[in-house]
């Protein structure tokens, strides 16, 4: 029963940060086709530019949110009915936007993301921008193209820690999410 | 040789390939959901060229860009080095005038390039 477990999950993370005061912007649960991810897109940069944000917090924010989505799209598993289920959800402070990507993974693959997540945390900027352009241009490419420059990418436009989170969905699934704080200022 | 047109989407750059003068022109914004499929014209249309042509003017004024189509700039720039002299080529990567990361994504091409490259600041 994974879609169940998957939209508890997403029903207690709106629930929490709602409960830690923040004001949920935009969300989604269910797949993210490519359609969804431009009108995603679209929704974003309207309320940030109707908000008059500054365009470099809006460069950064549109910047953040493909590489989220894509990955999302490129990288999150199936369920065993074929579904691909993630969520996202963009919530706001006073001083920062937090943005929590959301999908399926083979739970073999979590030691990976965990140390290639702590090496970015683990650095400051210059570090993470060393480890990006040695990634560009020594990296292994996937056939979708990637080499693994998303995260390394939301990491220099955040310009903060990255929190993973992961719960097991069953004994091959768990569903990992990416927490990016933006600060507003 | 035919000339190389791609018009744009919301996220896919307009693509204009000139035969006749070795000229190449990405804009708009790159973050197409399969970079590799978007940029396999664009390299077939560059190796097809050399074929006719010995000058390559590659010119950049984008947005946007994920990473993974970072990776295919790279590779584009790579492709028409390997393929045309280097004292033949011309690159110039225009970015919006307050667009620091985009101006610094410039810039990296440029120290992993060996081509001529002229960042250019443009008042959009």
């Amino acid at each position: 029963m994974i879609l169940p477990k998957c939209e508890n999950i997403y029903n207690d993370s709106k629930k929490l940060l709602k409960k830690e005061g923040f004001e949920l912007l935009f969300s989604h649960f269910g797949e993210f086709k490519t359609s969804k991810i431009n009108e995603f897109i679209s929704d974003i940069e309207e309320y940030l530019t109707t908000k008059k944000e500054p365009k470099k917090i809006i460069k950064s924010f549109f910047n953040i949110l493909i590489e989220g989505l894509q990955n999302i799209k490129n990288h999150g598993e199936f369920s065993a009915n074929d579904q691909q289920l993630a969520y996202c959800n963009i919530v706001s402070s006073d001083d920062v936007y937090v943005i929590h990507f959301a999908n399926l993974i083979i739970s073999e693959k979590l030691g990976a993301l965990n140390k290639a997540i702590n090496r970015l945390n683990n650095t400051d900027y210059d570090g993470v921008k060393k480890i990006y352009l040695d990634t560009l241009t020594n990296g292994e490419i996937s056939k979708k193209g990637g080499a693994g420059l998303g995260v390394i990418t939301m990491a220099m436009k955040s310009k903060n820690k990255i929190i993973l989170n992961n719960t097991p969905i069953n004994d091959k699934l768990s569903l990992i999410s990416i927490e990016i704080n933006l600060n507003k200022k | 040789m035919e000339n190389l047109t791609i018009e744009s989407t919301k996220s896919t750059p307009k693509v204009i390939g000139n035969a006749e003068t070795g000229n190449l022109t990405l804009s708009g914004n790159l973050f197409p959901e399969n970079s590799i499929l978007f940029f396999k014209p664009i390299y077939t249309w560059i190796s097809d060229l050399s074929k006719h042509s010995n000058v390559f003017n590659l010119e950049f004024e984008l947005n946007y860009i994920s990473s993974s189509s970072v990776i295919q700039i790279l590779k584009t720039m790579q492709l028409i080095e390997e393929l045309y002299s280097t004292d033949k080529t011309q690159f110039i990567w225009k970015y919006e005038i307050d667009d620091e990361d985009i101006q610094k994504l410039g810039e990296e091409f440029n120290k992993l390039t060996k081509s001529p490259m002229d960042l250019i600041a443009v008042d959009v």
